[in-house]
């Protein structure tokens, strides 16, 4: 049994038809990528998994084997998937500590929350050093280290990262990358990547969706789209 | 930084044009007529020539004072007579085209008695417009004279003058506080006397330049002391002021009892809407419902009309009918809420909007003129009374109101630096971060809406008791936008902030009749210049203050391509 499981997702604003009936399934302990150029639905996919948008009935979207599409957005996050949003969007008038225990709101034993503050903090040094810093006068990739960081306060079975790489620099991008592929690694938590960046994605994922205006038109192992001519052509820019 | 452009004349020139064409609408809309009867102090100076100086003065103290920053002193008085002088020009201008063009046609206060009293003395043509375009020449002079002087004596005298100008306005309340001879001494029957003016200024100055002066070391001798004696500092200061509160009313006679009242009503129910709007971010526009839900309540529950109503309810009094008001403003709330909480931002202001004209439409209506008492509204609203004492008075009704201040400032003050308190700053910041954090947004929000109702319709229940009476005309959608603009004015989020707004928006108009023809024309251009200038509010929230000021800084979002550098330094 796949931990999360979509099958059929049509999303619409309005009349337009956003996601045109979406399979997707992903294994615990995997990372799994959603590529696909800019307005192909990676974002409504991710925001229609954790209860953002409303989804037609005979939409599915279990975790675990229990439905999704019923439930609100918070007892989505209750159940252990976390959604990243893209562009960073962190307190930025509330610290950077401030901002991780917010992270935390919900959960009641504070010895586990301690420790997975440690466990941000170590995995993050940087948010270590800028402990008391208002969250608005980091830096981008300082930034997205803390949206991460504050999903990972939420302790998460399956993370949801939007756009990860949006914005930053090259350097930052491989830091970032990095941390996704040790927190899979070291905590087994599964997670699901959306990216423009193809290249970066495909590299840390095991296996990879390509997604175009809102349809799933290829899908398989990681590498293998790696060398894939098509994928090349389209999204490798090579 | 960027460096400021080097100050030009053409500038100064705006400026005075923007105070001449104030100045004209002042004169225009009749306040210089209306004012021209009032003596700032007596037989010498009108409020009518206070204003107008006023639009000569400003525009040329802030074109000097720029000037001075980036081009030096000479260039200042230049500036400063330029900007006085120019508008000066356009109210001669008005002055001299009223009768020819006739204005009057048009403007209904542009009349031949205006034309007098705009020029100067008894001067008329050419000869006046002269003259008042050398008077204003000589006020913006003086505007720039002032911007030399040292900072903390600039800001006493601006401090002094508007005070002097208040103090005379105020008269009447004043003289009631204030000891027989000092009243003697400074007040004629219009206006300050001349030694009384000039007393009043003195002093003023005075006490200003040396608050400026000691305050800071007052505030770091406070910040120097320990802990536990800083504690003891902060009780002390919160007993005096209680202690100040309680003894208020008897200073205060009954008509300021009155108008501290009137605040009061404001104040309880801004700190409500304040959770609503500054804690949670949701713009209510239609407050005012549960204001009146909770008058309302209070009303019907204890008049001995409504003979329908009581065929079922037995009459209350005051006490038994005040928790069911509130209980009312709460569960209507909580129904509001639940259904209006799923839109966001600009959605949700129209729709409380709409919900704040249906409950005043509903008790106005003849089909629930039975149990609400329609147009005419209900008379003979109970009082509050118990232990032999009856709350009459505007000075008994104080302390009832004080008491229900300090609770629902308890409360939010409380509520603010809690758990739920941190859930609304989310909120506020970011809905969908909030949602992905696990909070729940239409607990959090309807929780948020409850309070803020209850407290409306605390305030209402008194209010419904004080006035005895109650018509539906008076929960029109005004009110709210009163309240929200105490708020504003006062500090979004900030508990003083909320006082001092109510004082400052509901408080000082009560006081200053003068001006009451003019009310709503002050108090928009009141409003206007905040948000230019002061956007934060008279008294900010600390996190508000920052969030406000951070936007004029560049943000600092450029990226460190060295990735983890260790040796990055970290700013406190």
């Amino acid at each position: 049994m796949a931990t999360l499981d979509i099958k059929n997702l049509h999303v619409y604003y309005g009349h337009i038809h956003a996601l045109k009936g979406i399979d997707l399934h992903v294994e615990e302990g995997e990372i799994v990528t959603l590529i696909g150029s800019n307005g192909a639905g990676k974002t409504t996919t991710l925001r229609a998994i954790s209860g953002l948008l409303r989804t037609p009935e005979d939409t599915s979207i279990s975790h675990d084997g229990s439905e999704l599409t019923q439930i609100r957005a918070d007892q989505i996050v209750a159940r252990g998937v976390v959604h990243v949003p893209e562009g960073r969007r962190v307190f930025s008038r509330m610290s950077v500590q401030e901002n991780l225990t917010m992270g935390a709101y919900t959960r009641k034993n504070q010895q586990m929350v301690k420790d997975d503050l440690d466990y941000v903090l170590k995995l993050f040094p940087r948010l270590q050093e800028r402990r008391a810093q208002k969250a608005g006068t980091l830096s981008g990739g300082e930034q997205q280290m803390l949206a991460i960081g504050r999903a990972l306060m939420s302790s998460p079975k399956v993370l949801l990262l939007d756009e990860p790489s949006m914005g930053l620099a090259p350097v930052l991008v491989e830091t970032i990358f990095d941390s996704i592929e040790q927190l899979n690694r070291t905590r087994g938590i599964t997670i699901l990547l959306v990216e423009q960046n193809a290249q970066m994605a495909l590299q840390v994922a095991n296996r990879a969706y390509v997604l175009e205006t809102g349809r799933i038109t290829m899908s398989g192992d990681a590498k293998a789209m790696l060398s894939d001519p098509k994928v090349i052509a389209a999204y490798l820019g090579l | 930084m960027q460096k400021e452009r080097p100050y030009s004349l053409l500038d100064a020139a705006t400026l005075g044009l923007y105070g001449g064409i104030a100045a004209i609408m002042i004169a225009l809309v009749g306040m210089v007529d209306a004012f021209e009867r009032k003596d700032i102090i007596a037989d010498v100076v009108t409020m009518s020539q206070v204003l107008l100086s006023a639009m000569a003065f400003t525009p040329a103290f802030f074109a000097a004072s720029r000037a001075q920053r980036t081009r030096g002193k000479g260039i200042s008085l230049v500036a400063g007579a330029v900007a006085g002088s120019i508008a000066a020009l356009l109210v001669a201008l008005l002055a001299l085209a009223i009768v020819p063009l006739n204005l009057r046609a048009v403007f209904v206060n542009a009349t031949p008695v205006l034309v007098n009293e705009l020029m100067p003395g008894d001067l008329e043509g050419i000869i006046g417009a002269v003259v008042l375009v050398a008077a204003g020449l000589v006020v913006g002079v003086i505007a720039a004279l002032l911007t030399w002087l040292p900072g903390v004596l600039r800001r006493a005298t601006i401090i002094s003058l508007v005070s002097v100008t208040l103090i005379a306005l105020l008269a009447d309340v004043i003289a009631v506080v204030i000891p027989r001879e000092v009243d003697r001494y400074i007040y004629r029957s219009n206006g300050l006397s001349v030694e009384g003016a000039i007393t009043v200024f003195v002093v003023i100055l005075v006490i200003a330049c040396l608050w400026q002066v000691l305050q800071p070391k007052l505030n770091r001798a406070v910040a120097n002391l320990p802990e536990s004696r800083r504690q003891v500092l902060r009780f002390v200061t919160t007993i005096v002021l209680l202690a100040l509160l309680f003894a208020a009313p008897a200073l205060l006679g009954s008509y300021l009892s009155e108008v501290a009242d009137l605040v009061g009503f404001y104040i309880v129910m801004a700190l409500g809407l304040n959770v609503v709007v500054g804690f949670a971010g949701l713009l209510d526009l239609g407050y005012v419902a549960f204001f009146a839900i909770g008058a309302y309540t209070m009303a019907v529950l204890t008049t001995p009309e409504l003979p329908l109503v009581r065929s079922f309810i037995p009459q209350l009094s005051f006490w038994a009918a005040l928790p069911l008001a509130v209980l009312a403003a709460l569960l209507a709330g909580v129904l509001l809420g639940v259904p209006v909480l799923k839109t966001r931002g600009d959605y949700l202001a129209i729709i409380t909007l709409g919900f704040g004209e249906i409950i005043r439409l509903l008790v106005l209506s003849d089909a629930l003129k039975p149990v609400m008492g329609g147009a005419q509204g209900v008379t003979g609203i109970a009082r509050p009374e118990g232990f032999g004492l009856r709350a009459d008075t505007p000075q008994e009704f104080y302390y009832l109101i004080l008491i229900s201040i300090l609770i629902a400032w308890f409360i939010t003050a409380r509520l603010k630096k809690s758990r739920l308190g941190r859930a609304w700053m989310a909120i506020r910041e970011d809905e969908d971060v909030a949602a992905a954090m696990s909070i729940n947004l239409v607990g959090y929000k309807l929780a948020a809406f409850a309070t803020g109702a209850t407290l409306a319709g605390l305030s209402g229940a008194f209010f419904g008791s004080k006035l005895g009476s109650m018509v539906p005309a008076s929960f029109n959608v005004l009110v709210s936008i009163n309240v929200l603009a105490v708020l504003i004015v006062g500090g979004m989020g900030s508990l003083p902030g909320v006082v001092v707004g109510a004082i400052a928006l509901i408080g000082l108009p009560e006081l200053l009749r003068e001006f009451n023809e003019f009310r709503w024309w002050v108090y928009g251009a009141v409003l206007v210049a905040m948000m230019l200038f002061r956007p934060e509010g008279l008294w900010p929230d600390a996190v508000r203050e920052r969030e406000l000021l951070e936007d004029h800084e560049p943000n600092v979002i450029d990226e460190d391509p060295t990735g983890l550098a260790k040796d990055a330094t970290v700013p406190t």
